[in-house]
């Protein structure tokens, strides 16, 4: 699992929020949001790395208001990070991250189901990448 | 920088691959579409952090439709 020190995740927020001029604070009680979602998700993922991303966004969509206004781009950060951490490449788009947060704070969504939406964008380093699904229409009968 | 309890307990184990603001940021750079999900910070956010607000206090409307039966 990725570590941070405080000053770096505090300077990470901010520079997030002057990049689109927001006057947002940040304080130790973000930084300890991060730390505990740290250490919550290294448990969750129990030893299997390529489970740390998923556990990672989980853990810290659960405290997404300690980050708010820069919450999705500073969870987003993170995650790429655990995952070029352990030398994956991660392919989800932020529109499906969006609705994946969504269903997080809802509850719609536990972590089996998670761990198989990340797993099947999880891309080795230097791996092909899988080409296109072509799909033909069944011919009528 | 002062610390809460919770955070006092977690301290970095050697293991842990640590990151600095300026390499997140480059990854950041990176990997994300900074425009599109500032955007999305800006439009939904106030709705999105309003929403766990009301979750964590037990106050959200589909809780208080399911303890309501």
């Amino acid at each position: 699992m990725i570590w941070v020190e405080a000053d770096d995740l505090l300077a990470l927020l901010h520079a997030l929020a002057e990049r689109d001029g927001l006057a947002a604070r940040f304080d130790e009680r973000a930084v300890a949001a991060a730390w505990e979602a740290f250490e919550e998700a290294e448990q969750r993922a129990a030893g299997q790395s390529h489970d740390e991303p998923c556990a990672l966004f989980l853990s810290l969509s659960r405290r997404s208001l300690a980050f708010h206004p820069v919450a999705r781009r500073f969870i987003e950060t993170l995650v790429h990070a655990q995952a070029t951490g352990i030398g994956y490449e991660l392919n989800i788009n932020h529109t499906e991250f969006a609705v994946l947060s969504a269903r997080i704070a809802l509850g719609g969504i536990d972590f089996l189901e998670l761990r198989g939406w990340f797993a099947a964008r999880l891309r080795a380093f230097g791996a092909k990448r899988e080409p296109p699904v072509r799909r033909r229409l069944p011919r009528p009968k | 920088m002062a610390r809460t309890n919770a955070a006092q307990k977690l301290e970095p184990l050697p293991e842990r691959e640590r990151f600095t603001a300026r390499e997140l940021l480059a990854i950041a750079e990176a990997h994300i579409d900074l425009k599109a999900v500032g955007e999305a910070d800006r439009k939904y956010g106030n709705d999105y952090a309003r929403e766990l607000a009301d979750l964590e206090a037990g106050n959200h409307p589909t809780q208080r439709a399911k303890n309501a039966g």
